[in-house]
């Protein structure tokens, strides 16, 4: 038994030794030595903020778009997703799918470009521009702490499939992704989060298939799952289907999907998250920033299989598990040969690392560029805010480090997370889109959006159990708080003065162009 | 204050559970396939998506970005069209 913080009666049990042997510790050990010491010789070529925050916008188009995939795939889908599959069915598919392609397909042609033409390092910024310097800081200060909570919640779901697959104790698993992720994201901060990022992605893709491909094996293919899963009763009908009605019990019966996931959560996640947009701004032209993008879109279209398949088949192989996130690293301890351990954990270890380099990276820019150099410290040299970046890139590690364990206070981790996302994001995407398609919309309006949608989605959040008959509803209450604070813009606008038009210029979208 | 926040949202909530479960499953697959459709027609009445001209030559038609995004949401409607 090991207890974090044994007065809050926050233990956890180590579950044995674990099955990785001697090769498979060797196959892990030198995957994160390498990654470590790829991304500090990649800091011997940053120079100034704009190197470490952008790349110095010089990234490969390709790179970026591996990147912004398996940033998205953090080691909490990898065991959230198949945790999902596992209790609800492939109907989670939807937020790879129609949670993912459509929004990118926006972002690639009318977000994207905008942000890259404006030459910004964050969507604070941008909002900045569009609206005024109250809205940026705003918004700054919701995504700054979000990512840090967020760091938590990546850190804790890696020390949990550490704990069941080693044995390793939480607190010591913890502090070692914090370490590794922590020395190459300070050394070569963006440059080297997108090319570390492209080589998990291609690990990830091939640990996944292993997986994948092993428990399908066991389950006699996708016919004998289908028999298998159908044979467990009604209570599986729905099982695979992408649309369930909504009153089936899961969190995602199809208008959740719609109205929710489709129309805000998805595209507040892929046009306005500063952790995945911020790679797109460091491409080297806007071509490129739009081609990056719709190759992650294509690569999106194998996660649900690779990810979700593996959840699927655990049904049938380790059916009754009380808690469905804990599939995934039982499938791996119980499926895999030793070197094929090795491979499939460092994938995991990619997905977790890719993930928190991300947000590490985006938390440090956003604090650095749109609170520190607004407000503190105005028209220092590029070398000051690089050694800002270094610092703030300890203090959030640490500060993740340190607030991982309210994550094990949620039942589902994946639902954590969204819950998180759900409190915000509709306002977010609100004001963002009102601000690239409505001329008249102001700083007064996105202001009176952002109060109202985040007072809607607290509240909804306060009633849930009382009003929605599904469990987990953060996709209606997105949709609402989406929904305020869209009619709080308006209203608040128009009644207001509008921003001046040379202001706004070349911030508006055109179909032109 | 709770309790009475429930009570007002409650015929709300129930009037629109009621409208959504009124709609087949049928009719939902074809909004979303309709959706993708949409975005896809959307997609080619944009202007050329090509990279810029190098050396005065035109790039040609396989590098405009549009196709590959028609491409993908035509996969995608596969997709729902099977499950």
């Amino acid at each position: 038994m090991f207890c974090l913080f044994p007065e809050r009666g926050l233990c956890y049990v180590e579950l044995g030794t674990g099955k990785l042997s001697n090769i498979d510790v060797a196959i892990v050990v030198v995957y994160l030595v390498g990654i470590t010491l790829f991304g500090v010789w990649i800091g011997r070529f940053i120079k100034n903020d704009r190197d470490f925050f952008l790349a110095g916008r010089n990234l490969p188009w390709w790179a970026i778009g591996m990147s912004m995939v398996v940033s998205d795939i953090g080691a909490l889908e990898l065991v959230g997703l198949a945790g999902a599959a596992y209790t609800y069915g492939i109907a989670v598919a939807n937020f790879d799918w129609i949670g993912c392609i459509p929004a990118l397909i926006l972002a690639a042609f009318i977000f994207i470009p905008y942000y890259w033409r404006a030459k910004v390092f964050t969507i604070p910024e941008f909002l900045g521009l569009r609206y005024n310097q109250f809205v940026r800081t705003l918004v700054a200060i919701i995504w700054g702490v979000v990512f840090i909570f967020q760091l938590g919640i990546f850190f804790y779901t890696a020390a949990l499939t550490m704990n069941i697959l080693c044995g390793w104790p939480i607190y010591f698993s913890i502090l070692l992704t914090a370490m590794i992720v922590g020395i190459y994201t300070f050394f070569g901060g963006l440059t080297a989060v997108v090319l570390v990022d492209s080589i998990q992605c291609v690990l990830l893709f091939i640990g996944s298939l292993i997986i994948l491909s092993i428990a399908m094996v066991n389950v006699g293919g996708y016919g004998g799952l289908m028999d298998k899963v159908h044979a467990m009763g009604s209570g599986f009908e729905h099982h695979f289907s992408l649309l369930v009605p909504p009153d089936t019990p899961t969190p995602f019966g199809w208008a959740g999907i719609l109205f929710g996931l489709a129309f805000v959560l998805s595209p507040a996640y892929w046009l306005g998250n500063q952790a995945i947009v911020q790679r797109n701004l460091g491409a080297r032209s806007e071509h490129d920033a739009k081609k990056s993008v719709l190759l992650g879109a294509f690569l999106k279209l194998f996660i649900p299989f690779l990810l979700i398949g593996p959840g699927r088949a655990g049904l049938v192989l380790h059916p009754g598990l009380e808690n469905g996130d804990d599939i995934y690293p039982t499938l791996i301890y119980d499926l895999l040969p030793p070197g094929l351990v090795g491979i499939v954990f460092a994938a995991f270890l990619a997905a977790l690392l890719s993930s928190v380099d991300s947000y590490l990276n985006s938390a440090t820019t956003i604090w650095t560029k749109d609170i520190y150099q607004r407000y503190i410290a105005r028209d220092r040299s590029a070398r000051h805010y690089l050694i800002v970046g270094k610092v703030l890139t300890v203090v959030f590690v640490t500060a993740g480090v340190f607030l991982a364990p309210l994550t094990a206070r949620s039942p589902s981790i994946f639902g954590y997370f969204v819950t998180i996302y759900s409190i915000f994001q509709g306002p977010l995407l609100a004001i963002l889109v009102l601000g690239f398609f409505w001329r008249r919309a102001n700083g007064k309006g996105a202001v009176a959006g952002l109060a109202l949608g985040i007072t809607t989605s607290g509240t909804l959040f306060w009633l849930q159990d009382k009003v929605f008959t599904c469990p987990e509803p953060y996709l209606y209450i997105a949709w609402w708080a989406f929904l305020m604070g869209l009619v709080a813009t308006v209203i608040v606008s128009l009644a207001t003065k509008p921003e001046p038009p040379e202001k706004i210029e070349g911030l508006i979208y055109r179909k032109s162009g | 204050m709770r309790d009475w926040l429930a009570e007002l949202l409650k015929p709300l909530a129930e009037w629109l559970f009621v409208l959504v479960m009124s709609v087949p499953l049928s009719v939902v697959r074809l909004i979303f396939l309709g959706i993708l459709a949409a975005l896809a027609i959307w997609a080619l009445t944009l202007p050329p998506q090509r990279p810029e001209p190098v050396d005065g030559k035109k790039p040609s038609w396989f590098t405009d970005l549009r196709f590959f995004a028609v491409g993908l949401l035509l996969l995608q409607s596969i997709f729902y069209l099977i499950f």
